[in-house]
């Protein structure tokens, strides 16, 4: 199969503007995710700072948008996502539903990776009279470093599922050529490249977090 | 040194904790004075509360009733800022090491001065101290190494080396051998008899291990169902434990096997003065009685030969008085024994 000049053009756009969501949202997602995730864990009632009431209520908080199904969120967010990007079409406008999906998502996954360090190694920084933030700083980010970079490839890959769903309601990029090209125009061979690229988008951001989990790890050897 | 100084003091102590199956004493009316600059003892079963206590001591567990003092302060009624500080002046080393693993050991060691709020290093000065620790340990070519690449003996060198990194006046030790070979169990114990020796450090030393007790430390307690059951000098306890546990840990299980018929038992106390003298011996010849060994146990305790040994006298009484009467005139301690009381 060949495809004319215009259609390259366009994939490559697309493969531009769905990176440029991908990526954007993943970052903004952590900035929110990683302080949730410790607050999730630090908070817990047998935690290093408990407090349990906001715990419970961010727990709570971060299940209910985690059940909010994501082509859904992204139709309720509309007046919020005109309010922060000025549209509610084209890549940018991913965004915000989409950093509203994953953050809670990242939370969750932050407070995994941290829940894996050794309860030992922790009373171990207390003993030596580590604060709370001296704790969260020196011991729980760095000691969960491999683990969040795994879930940092996951988070990302699922992110990118996600925004091609945008695609169904105007959002650009790949999801959007995808169904715009592939299912209403009936073109077929469009929808299978488009997903082509998204397969090697996904494997190449799946490899690449995990080559650098494991260069990262010092506890194999 | 003023040894009768004293460091640590616990003062009615208790900690109960609440569980899903109601609150649970794991100490109860702990009284104890630790004295600066000497190797402490705690011994006990699993489960006696030992580890608990020695969290009390630098608050990773708070007491629920008396005081802890750490060199006249009370630290139960202090801030959490307080503590942290206290804490920088106690070093604890764990069973299972808790080094960072993603940290090389070098950096591992220079955490408690990255942390320290109490004296700032700078980056230097904190890796020259590191490396000096390092050398101190035997492990100054291992610098740039993960813990992953020790092996237990060194994990818990370098654990060592960081707990006393800030110069802490205590060093707490829990289980600190108890997942170590029997020879790098020795090592690691004369590191910490020498780090007492030249740093005047006083160690807390949490076991279950008689051998380890023997072997450094200059005072025990020793503790059973919450309580100290008793406490005393390592040779004074080892020559003649007086509680039940204390029996059952320094004599070990097997003693309770011998089968005692009904006539009477003595207990002779060898506390290292007449070791060179053939105690039994003499004592036979001297009062021509013939006398039953049951139960024999020496050990090297500071150099001195300690132990004691269960003999049974014969029935007649009067051949008993006699034998009896030897050993109180040559001044051996002996008491008698009872029943199963042993």
């Amino acid at each position: 199969m060949t495809f004319s000049p215009q259609i390259i053009e366009l994939i490559q756009s697309g493969i531009g503007e769905t990176l440029c969501m991908v990526f954007i949202s993943t970052a903004v997602s952590y900035l929110i995710g990683i302080p949730l995730g410790i607050i999730l864990v630090v908070g817990d009632k047998d935690g290093i700072y408990p407090m349990p009431v906001l715990q419970k209520v961010l727990g709570v908080a971060i299940n209910l948008l985690r059940s909010v199904p994501f082509l859904i969120l992204l139709i309720m967010m509309i007046p919020v996502t005109r309010r922060i990007v000025g549209t509610s079409l084209g890549w940018k406008a991913v965004v915000p539903p989409l950093v509203a999906a994953a953050a809670p998502y990242i939370a969750r996954m932050v407070e995994s990776s941290f829940k894996e360090i050794d309860a030992g190694v922790i009373e171990a920084a207390k003993s030596m009279g580590a604060s709370t933030f001296q704790i969260i700083w020196k011991v729980l980010l760095p000691e969960s470093k491999p683990s969040l970079l795994v879930g940092a490839a996951i988070s990302t890959t699922t992110i990118l599922g996600y925004s091609a769903m945008a695609g169904a309601v105007g959002g650009g990029g790949l999801g959007g050529i995808a169904i715009n090209y592939g299912y209403y125009r009936y073109e077929v061979d469009m929808m299978f490249l488009t997903v082509a690229i998204l397969v090697i988008i996904v494997q190449i951001i799946q490899e690449a977090g995990m080559k650098l989990a494991r260069v990262s790890d010092k506890r194999i050897r | 040194m003023a040894l009768e100084d004293t460091i640590i003091q616990l003062k009615g102590m208790g900690k109960k904790f609440k569980t899903a199956n109601g609150p649970v004493v794991a100490l109860d009316d702990i009284n104890l004075d630790i004295r600066r600059g000497e190797i402490f003892g705690i011994i006990g079963l699993s489960g006696a509360g030992k580890s608990t206590l020695v969290r009390c001591i630098n608050m990773l567990e708070v007491p629920t009733s008396g005081e802890v003092l750490f060199e006249g302060q009370d630290l139960t009624s202090m801030s959490e800022a307080g503590r942290r500080k206290a804490r920088q002046s106690m070093g604890m080393i764990f069973q299972q090491f808790n080094l960072l693993a993603q940290r090389n050991i070098l950096k591992n060691i220079c955490f408690p001065m990255e942390i320290s709020g109490e004296r700032r290093y700078s980056r230097t000065e904190a890796r020259d101290r590191a490396m000096e620790l390092l050398k101190l340990v035997g492990l100054e070519d291992r610098a740039g190494a993960y813990p992953a690449q020790l092996s237990g003996g060194q994990k818990q060198r370098v654990a060592i080396a960081r707990a006393i990194a800030t110069n802490p006046k205590v060093l707490l030790c829990d289980e600190a051998t108890s997942a170590l070979d029997p020879n790098t169990t020795k090592s690691i114990l004369q590191l910490l008899k020498q780090i007492n020796r030249d740093f005047g450090i006083t160690v807390i030393v949490i076991t279950h291990e008689m051998s380890v007790i023997e072997s450094i430390c200059d005072r025990v307690a020793i503790i059973d169902k919450s309580h100290i059951a008793e406490v005393g000098r390592v040779s004074d306890i080892f020559s003649e434990p007086k509680s039940k546990i204390g029996r059952q840990l320094i004599l070990g299980d097997a003693v309770t096997n011998v089968a005692f018929d009904n006539s009477r038992k003595i207990r002779i106390i060898f506390d290292g003065r007449e070791s060179m003298e053939p105690v039994i011996a003499n004592m036979i010849l001297a009062s021509k009685v013939p006398v039953n060994i049951l139960y024999a146990s020496t050990r090297d305790v500071g150099g001195k030969a300690m132990g004691q040994m269960i003999i049974q006298l014969p029935e007649d009484a009067d051949s008993a008085g006699r034998a009896l009467h030897y050993l109180d005139t040559v001044k051996i301690p002996y008491e008698e024994v009872t029943g199963d009381d042993i």
